[in-house]
């Protein structure tokens, strides 16, 4: 198995998570190794979405740890979690409707803004230089997910693939070490998944960051996952490789097998 | 001018005359890059001396297959200098049709622009045992392919530089060596009838087409032009010939869908477009005013009326009075011109067209504009054959013969003469020369001549259909004016062998969308829209409207709403996005024949191809409709 040498970049240490008397996660441990394409699979109300946002700090899980390089991330606030590097985009769209795609992105450059406020109101010198650094950036993340169409459009005035599409470029803009992307083909066609998916391969291959990815789609996800987590009633059932889950037969009971009947 | 017979002859001038002028611009990163003359120089001079070192033969081929880039001329003009022969396919080729074009001309090289494209041919290259390399301009995704025989355009460049080193003085002596009557390109036709053939073109022939083809539309050295239609066949002569001569400054894109908004950055003097894109860009504005609020629609429709009775008039030869003069300057000065300022057309001298044969509703509508709108008219056989000035007024023909070509109708068929200047097709010795009967080339389209010497088009004679009773026509024309309707993007039209003329047509879902939408007429899909009653009144409409432009005899007499639009990916268009008419009628053969068995309705079961290869089938009921 890939990384059995490597030191994992995030372990997920025993997470519980319960609102009142249902219970969300009950002890959910897995390890992310550095350059790995993760994903989390499981039957609706599994728990994948808790568990991501247990890692981006928007729930408290009860007990348990998630040490993002050795740094425990569940009694930090979301804001400082995101300053650590853990991008991510959202299973509803979180984008900024009613601004363009490039403020959009250049929100996403927020954390790696040199700021000071007088030059920036006036525009000059360090601030102007700043910016233009900036809009560099952001501006090869638009060649690089094929926005250019769009640059400057307002966002709530686009079609929804498009809009999945800038909250994956903002997700990038803030140059992540750990992205998390909460079922990013959600509600498209098959042409548009395919162009997520391969967005998705090519973020991998040319930033060798980890990924971590909830998807409904299984032919996806066994195409592009290397490895997979499998949640159901918020437990693990199954850990291991395309190959191994689709064999797994706990796996083939919780989820696959409810898909054929 | 006369000595520059080579495109190394052209380029080494504008180097040495015009070496730090701008020749290209290409917007990345939301910027436009300039290149200038000794760029695009040493670029050429890198890619030449790199096929070289790939051990490049003179006469060897080499496919190229992306968009219009600055790096798709580069390497054009570099393989040309290594003398390679270079053809340029269209970017939606699906692999089975690139491996055609690969195994024809049996091409040692293929030059692609990203991974799209790469992928497709290391899809079919085990099938092409002549491909020896793949180099790519664009590595976006390409990161981690390791295969032997693929190489970035850097890594070819690198490799030309150093070869440069070891061998200085290589590619000038290669360069000189380089022939007028040494073949250039390939340039495959678009195959509606058949398979496509390759037509061999020499540096004398393509530069030839150029000059006949400009000549009369008035270019001036530095004028702006905006690359944009398909290298596969117009902008080889355009783009590819003529703009280093005059030359012209070459803006490419960004994408091909930001090509609007990067019109209206440069602003060109010469826009070029096929027929169809020309129909588009009329759609577009259509669209855009009757988004409009109610003022700027209003302003605009009582400004295309006062500029359209001018031309009227005109046309007629019927005298311009004062008054008619002084408000079409004003509806010209406050609405019109800001029109074409919007969509980038604001200095342009020249708007050609060419590719099909248009409506003279479309060069009408653009006149109107205020636009100087030309038709230009030729083959690859034959060369630019024709040109509309844009200041004649016979807007339904494609102009008078250009200056040095000869053009005699012989029996219904427009006949041109031709010389020497091309060496036939590629691969079939012998097919042209059985072609051409004394001189003079049988085009195949059907037209005719006035007695000023208009030539009026009609119809490729191989689609001319006749009806039961003997009477022929031309289902394109027909086609032609029901396209130019905003709510009918495709129409093909029947009746060969039939008591009358029928249409399946599919409408434009945008605008008939929103003209549902803003009569609260509810539906689903687009499949549920199209049979709508209300839909189906409103194509009937706009069908009366272009019957009643046409002969009594070949008028549309019943139509069907097709459920879906016509897609090259489906073999029903062409990648120029004509028509294949075989295939279509074979298509549709029930639709069809339910229109002249009487039926009410009929059911369709249709095979749909996605974009990625994969088949469905979608079975949906049509209503036959009666005029």
């Amino acid at each position: 198995m890939s990384g059995m040498f490597e030191e994992p970049i995030l372990e997920i240490r025993d997470v519980h998570l319960s609102f009142g008397g249902i219970k969300c996660l009950a002890g959910i441990s897995f390890d992310v190794f550095d350059k790995g394409l993760l994903a989390i699979i499981g039957p609706n109300g599994a728990g994948k979405t808790a568990m991501l946002n247990c890692i981006s700090g928007f729930y408290r899980p009860q007990q348990g740890k998630i040490l993002f390089k050795k740094k425990d991330l569940t009694k930090l606030p979301p804001h400082h979690i995101a300053k650590l590097g853990i991008g991510r985009t959202f299973q509803n769209l979180a984008v900024y409707a009613g601004a363009s795609t490039i403020d959009n992105l250049l929100a996403g450059r927020h954390f790696h803004t040199k700021e000071n406020i007088f030059a920036q109101a006036f525009w000059f010198g360090p601030a102007m230089k700043e910016e233009m650094k900036q809009r560099l950036i952001v501006e090869e993340i638009i060649d690089f997910m094929e926005i250019e169409p769009s640059r400057y459009s307002i966002v709530g005035s686009l079609p929804y693939g498009l809009r999945k599409r800038i909250e994956l470029g903002r997700a990038l803009a803030m140059e992540p070490n750990l992205l998390l992307l909460d079922e990013p083909m959600a509600g498209m066609n098959l042409e548009e998944k395919e162009d997520i998916a391969r967005f998705i391969l090519d973020i991998h291959e040319l930033r060798k960051i980890p990924i971590i990815l909830i998807e409904h789609d299984m032919s996806m996800v066994m195409d592009i996952a290397q490895r997979i987590v499998v949640l159901d009633l918020g437990e693990k059932i199954a850990e291991g490789d395309p190959d191994q889950i689709k064999s797994n037969p706990t796996v083939i009971k919780a989820y696959l097998g409810e898909l054929e009947t | 001018m006369d000595n520059l017979d080579t495109i190394h002859k052209i380029l080494d001038r504008n180097r040495l005359q015009y070496g730090n002028r701008v020749a290209m611009r290409k917007k990345y990163l939301g910027i436009w890059q300039e290149y200038t003359w000794n760029d695009v120089y040493n670029h050429v001079v890198w890619i030449g001396l790199g096929f070289l070192s790939l051990g490049a033969k003179k006469g060897d081929r080499v496919i190229i297959i992306g968009n219009n880039d600055p790096e798709l001329v580069w390497a054009q003009w570099g393989a040309q200098h290594a003398h390679l022969i270079v053809s340029c396919l269209y970017v939606d080729y699906l692999p089975d049709e690139v491996k055609f074009f690969i195994r024809d001309c049996e091409t040692k090289f293929m030059f692609c622009e990203d991974q799209e494209q790469v992928d497709k041919v290391i899809r079919i290259r085990d099938e092409c045992p002549s491909l020896e390399k793949i180099i790519y301009w664009d590595s976006k995704g390409l990161w981690s392919y390791d295969e032997p025989y693929l190489m970035s355009l850097e890594q070819l460049e690198t490799l030309g530089k150093e070869y440069g080193k070891e061998q200085p003085g290589l590619f000038k002596e290669n360069a000189t060596k380089m022939k007028a009557e040494d073949v250039a390109v390939i340039i495959y036709t678009s195959g509606t009838t058949g398979a496509p053939k390759g037509n061999l073109q020499t540096y004398t022939s393509l530069l030839e087409y150029g000059k006949q083809g400009c000549a009369p539309i008035g270019l001036q050295p530095w004028d702006e032009y905006v690359s944009y239609a398909s290298p596969a066949w117009a902008e080889q002569i355009v783009g590819l010939s003529i703009c280093p001569i005059y030359p012209l400054i070459m803006s490419f894109a960004e994408e091909p869908e930001t090509v609007m908004a990067d019109l209206r950055d440069i602003g060109p003097h010469f826009i070029w477009f096929t027929v169809r894109q020309w129909e588009d860009l009329a759609r577009q504005i259509r669209i855009g005013i009757d988004k409009a609020s109610f003022w700027k629609r209003f302003l605009f429709n009582q400004a295309m009326k006062i500029s359209l009775k001018r031309l009227t008039n005109i046309e007629k030869g019927k005298p311009i009075f004062p008054f008619l003069k002084i408000i079409h300057r004003l509806a010209d000065f406050s609405v019109l011109r800001k029109v074409r300022d919007y969509f980038g057309m604001k200095r342009a001298r020249c708007c050609a067209s060419g590719g099909a044969l248009s409506s003279p509703d479309l060069p009408r509508f653009f006149k109107a504009l205020g636009l100087p709108f030309s038709n230009l008219y030729g083959t690859v056989e034959a060369g630019m054959l024709t040109t509309t000035h844009p200041l004649d007024t016979a807007y339904s023909s494609i102009g008078k013969a250009n200056p040095g070509k000869e053009i005699k109708i012989e029996r219904g068929e427009i006949w041109a003469k031709v010389g020497k200047e091309r060496p036939g097709y590629w691969n079939k010795p012998g097919l042209w020369e059985e072609q051409v009967k004394d001189g003079w080339y049988p085009t195949g389209d059907a037209g005719w001549m006035d007695d000023e010497g208009y030539i009026y088009y009609i119809d490729r004679i191989s689609e001319m259909s006749s009806l039961r009773n003997g009477y022929r026509f031309s289902p394109q024309f027909i086609e032609t004016r029901l396209r130019f309707n905003p709510y009918i993007k495709d129409a093909i039209v029947f009746g060969a062998e039939e008591d009358y003329v029928v249409a399946i047509i599919s409408c434009d879902f945008g605008m008939v969308g929103r003209w549902a939408e803003s009569r609260h007429i509810p539906y689903t899909t687009l499949v549920e829209m199209s049979q709508l009653p209300p839909v189906i009144q409103l194509l009937r409409e706009q069908i009366r409207q272009v019957n009643d432009s046409i002969p009594l005899e070949s008028r549309v007499k019943k139509f069907i709403s097709l459920h879906k639009e016509f897609d090259p990916d489906e073999a029903e268009l062409t990648r120029s996005r004509k028509l294949k008419r075989t295939a279509v009628t074979q298509k549709y053969s029930e639709l069809l024949r339910a229109m002249y068995e009487d039926k009410n309705d009929v059911s369709m079961e249709t095979e749909v191809t996605y974009k990625d290869g994969r088949k469905a089938r979608i079975k949906t009921s049509l209503t036959v409709n009666i005029l």
